[in-house]
């Protein structure tokens, strides 16, 4: 790197520190910048990106403090849930007393944790609704709401009252399962979506043989895993290992799209059903025994929530992503086989979340669920989606070693 | 029992507490970039010694 002049250094100044200041899934404006750095365009595309990144670097990290506000807040309110636990076991009527007032007291406690789960960390979630309203449109945020609505509220009149069941370890629950799995699946969308959506002028003076600049575009692509050292030997275009360089299959659109497509409609059509099913058994419990009524009716609510339907493909494509960006130029058959992989993986993620949904639902309908239980089965599926299409990515996992001592090697050859 | 008149705000408090320290540490940037800092020792700046 002797020849490089004083600007192109100050150019790769500039690109580390934003390598720095970004995280690694929002590389996509940090690859923005350094591109726009580097075809050396005037710096007003470069502030704009500056601004994007600023903007969701705040969003990150608002999402995180959401995220361990509410698991927080869902540890402590489970301790505090204890004696309601062990209410229906209590002994004397000595031992029932004095274990009320605890329950009265604990639900004051899980009250005063919950108010903020619910105003904060559930903040997206009226939004959503409230975008869903606006729209007419079904979407996963309604019947997040609605369910969050229909244990929130009775648990506050039953607190005020000092009788009755609360919901706070439900609803705390449910919260902190559903903004992790949201979480993931914007890091996995953010990164797919960089992908699909990439219009960046390609950054690589010198195509690949047999590959079109318009496509190599996908190099500066950095993965969840992804590292800012990555990115940065991809700023000057001698410095790039080749084992980086990717071809993005010219028909990556035509795989992810209908996908994406398919997913939403299932995940749409299953919210519908789900919420219409919850109604009428809420109604049929309402009718035979009004005491448990509202506990199924929550279960069922929190069950309609189709956090793994909507997680499927985002983190498969996701996956995909990496792969095409982590590994050598794949051959056709290559690229092929993985294409194929994704849409299988991708359609495993869905069916299965809707039969485990469809295997439990009849036992919340049945009264076995209770509404924490159903928010843990929540996240079992939305993990096991995850798990699935973390297999699509493993293989090709050693890609990375091999790109980090490629850097190295880089890094001396600098020095 | 009477002691849960004060565990309970106790705990309230340490939570809240707890809380303030996630948002602080979140806002502050450091959980921005996980990987940067084990990655370090990979991009000390060779340049200045000659």
């Amino acid at each position: 790197m002797k020849p490089r002049s004083s600007s192109s250094s100050q150019t790769a100044a500039h690109s580390q520190t934003a390598a720095y200041s970004q995280t690694a899934a929002y590389s996509q404006t940090a690859a923005f910048s350094q591109t726009a750095a580097h075809s050396q365009t005037a710096s007003d595309p470069q502030t704009t990106a500056h601004a994007v990144g600023n903007q969701s670097v705040a969003q990150r990290r608002r999402g995180l403090v959401r995220l361990g506000l509410a698991w927080l807040a869902m540890m402590q309110v489970m301790m505090f849930a204890l004696p309601g636990y062990l209410r229906p076991e209590a002994g004397g009527q000595d031992s029932l007393e004095v274990l009320d007032w605890a329950i009265f007291l604990m639900n004051w406690a899980s009250l005063t944790l919950t108010i903020p789960v619910i105003l904060y960390s559930a903040w997206p979630i009226w939004l959503g609704c409230a975008r869903a309203w606006s729209a007419r449109r079904i979407t996963m945020d309604v019947p997040v709401g609605i369910s969050l609505f229909a244990a929130f509220i009775p648990s506050v009149m039953a607190t005020f009252k000092g009788a009755g069941e609360v919901y706070f370890d439900s609803i705390t629950m449910f919260v902190a399962f559903l903004l992790t799995a949201r979480y993931v699946e914007q890091r996995a969308s953010l990164v797919d979506s960089v992908a699909c959506t990439q219009n960046v002028p390609a950054r690589v003076e010198r195509p690949l043989s047999g590959v079109a600049p318009a496509q190599t575009s996908l190099a500066g692509l950095s993965m969840p895993l992804s590292t800012g050292a990555l990115r940065q030997t991809s700023v000057p275009a001698t410095g790039i290992p080749s084992g980086l360089r990717v071809s993005a299959p010219a028909n990556m659109a035509s795989v992810s799209l209908p996908l994406m497509a398919q997913a939403n409609r299932v995940a749409t059509l299953f919210v519908l059903i789900q919420l219409t099913v919850a109604a009428v058994i809420g109604a049929v419990w309402w009718v035979i025994a009004p005491t448990q009524a509202w506990s199924v009716l929550v279960s069922l609510l929190v069950m309609s929530c189709p956090c793994a339907l909507s997680l499927a493909a985002p983190v498969s494509l996701a996956a995909l992503q990496v792969n095409l960006a982590l590994d050598a130029p794949l051959s056709t058959n290559q690229r092929e086989a993985l294409l194929e992989r994704t849409v299988r993986i991708t359609r495993q993620n869905l069916y299965g979340a809707l039969a485990w949904h469809v295997l439990t639902m009849p036992m919340a309908a049945i009264g076995w669920v209770t509404p924490w239980l159903a928010a843990l089965s929540m996240l079992l599926s939305s993990v096991a989606v995850l798990l699935n299409a973390w297999r699509l990515y493993r293989p090709r996992r050693a890609g990375l070693s091999r790109a980090v001592g490629v850097l190295t090697q880089n890094q001396h050859r600098r020095a | 029992m009477e002691i849960l008149y004060l565990l309970l705000p106790l705990s309230l408090a340490i939570v809240a507490m707890i809380g303030a320290v996630l948002w602080w540490a979140v806002f502050s940037g450091q959980y921005d970039d996980a990987e940067q800092a084990g990655l370090s020792i990979l991009h000390d700046d060779d340049h200045t010694v000659s």
